[in-house]
């Protein structure tokens, strides 16, 4: 085994091997290297103070209002979206179909609004249609008198046979 | 065969904070508080601001719940967060406004102190002594290695974790806490 002391990845192994982090084999291999290398010996004596001295350091107790603050918080960013939702009247509902709607009406109004107007009745066409019609309600006439006379016809020769 | 993923059991708190059960997040917040805590108290050396800083990453998970997806492990993630406030911190200086020095710190600790436990005056002395060593030790590593070696000391996180929190190679980690374990030794191995 190469000397760990000497490289940087083989630096970690010292310091897993310091920590009992090492599986028990990589753990031999380390050991029997140590007993005869001072440089590794130093090295895990250095860190093993380093960690002891580490350990002395202990942290203070979290304040007893830690949540309490926290959840203030969080209520004090979440007060807006709870008063916009008491806010819409149907606040179960998505928006969605909401909006859609809201838009389908707007272009249906603004569709009824921008129509062009229809065009002014000019008034020589109108008595052109009056004169066409008028022309039609004769013909028609005529052809009901026509087929008058052949209903009137046909019953009075019924009722000669008789 | 068929490759179930299995989801650890804090990242499915936070899968149930997503559907909007509170519980489970004040689970979460039970779980990892104190270590959130100590590990911030721990990079910048007060204990006021490692809470409002502690606070602050809990309220961003709180605030990222809807878009939460457990592609880490959530220690992970909350450490990452921490992290990047407390370096935010450092970096802007707060923490030196507000250094806390040891008399605060004893007058917290001698509060929790069982009464036939208290050391005599000469073992507090030197107690404190060796606590201010050790707190300069670790206040003059850079930032980076600072959470680096708190990380692997004091949380116990392997290394490709703390690689992740720190956004760094495995072997960058590795050459990182080479770096201030050099140094730690440098300054504290008289300790022994």
């Amino acid at each position: 085994m190469e000397c760990p002391a000497k490289e940087r990845d083989g630096a970690a192994v010292l310091l897993d091997y310091c920590t009992r982090k090492l599986d028990p084999r990589s753990a031999a291999v380390v050991e029997r290297h140590v007993a005869q290398c001072a440089a590794c010996q130093d090295c895990i004596q250095a860190q093993q103070a380093v960690w002891a001295a580490l350990d002395g350091w202990e942290a203070v107790p979290v304040s007893p209002d830690f949540d309490r603050k926290l959840y203030r918080r969080i209520e004090r960013e979440e007060r807006p979206a709870r008063w916009g939702e008491r806010l819409w009247p149907l606040r179960g509902l998505s928006l969605r179909p909401a909006l859609s709607l809201a838009l389908a009406s707007v272009v249906l109004l603004a569709a009824i609004l921008i129509r062009p107007a229809p065009p002014r009745p000019v008034h020589a066409p109108q008595q052109a249609q009056v004169e066409s019609l008028d022309a039609d309600r004769l013909e028609r006439a005529l052809d009901d008198v026509e087929m008058l006379r052949q209903l009137d016809a046909g019953s009075s020769a019924g009722s000669q046979s008789m | 065969m068929v490759a179930v993923a299995v989801i650890e059991p804090d990242a499915q708190l936070m899968l149930r904070v997503k559907e909007g059960d509170s519980a489970s997040f004040a689970l979460l917040l039970e779980r990892h508080r104190a270590p959130v805590v100590h590990f911030l108290y721990r990079m910048v050396q007060n204990q006021a601001v490692a809470e409002e800083l502690a606070q602050e990453a809990f309220l961003r998970v709180y605030r990222a719940r809807a878009s939460y997806e457990p592609t880490a492990k959530f220690t992970t993630w909350l450490f990452r967060i921490a992290t990047h406030l407390a370096l935010n911190s450092l970096r802007d200086g707060r923490f030196q406004r507000f250094h806390e020095s040891l008399d605060q710190e004893d007058q917290q600790a001698a509060s929790r102190e069982v009464a036939d436990r208290r050391p005599t005056i000469e073992q507090r002395l030197v107690d404190r002594a060796r606590l201010e060593e050790v707190r300069g030790a670790i206040a003059a590593l850079p930032a980076k290695q600072r959470a680096a070696v708190l990380m692997h000391k004091y949380q116990e996180m392997e290394y490709s974790q703390i690689a992740r929190v720190l956004n760094c190679s495995e072997s960058a980690l590795k050459s990182l806490l080479f770096r201030a374990y050099e140094t730690l030794r440098a300054r504290l191995a008289h300790m022994a």
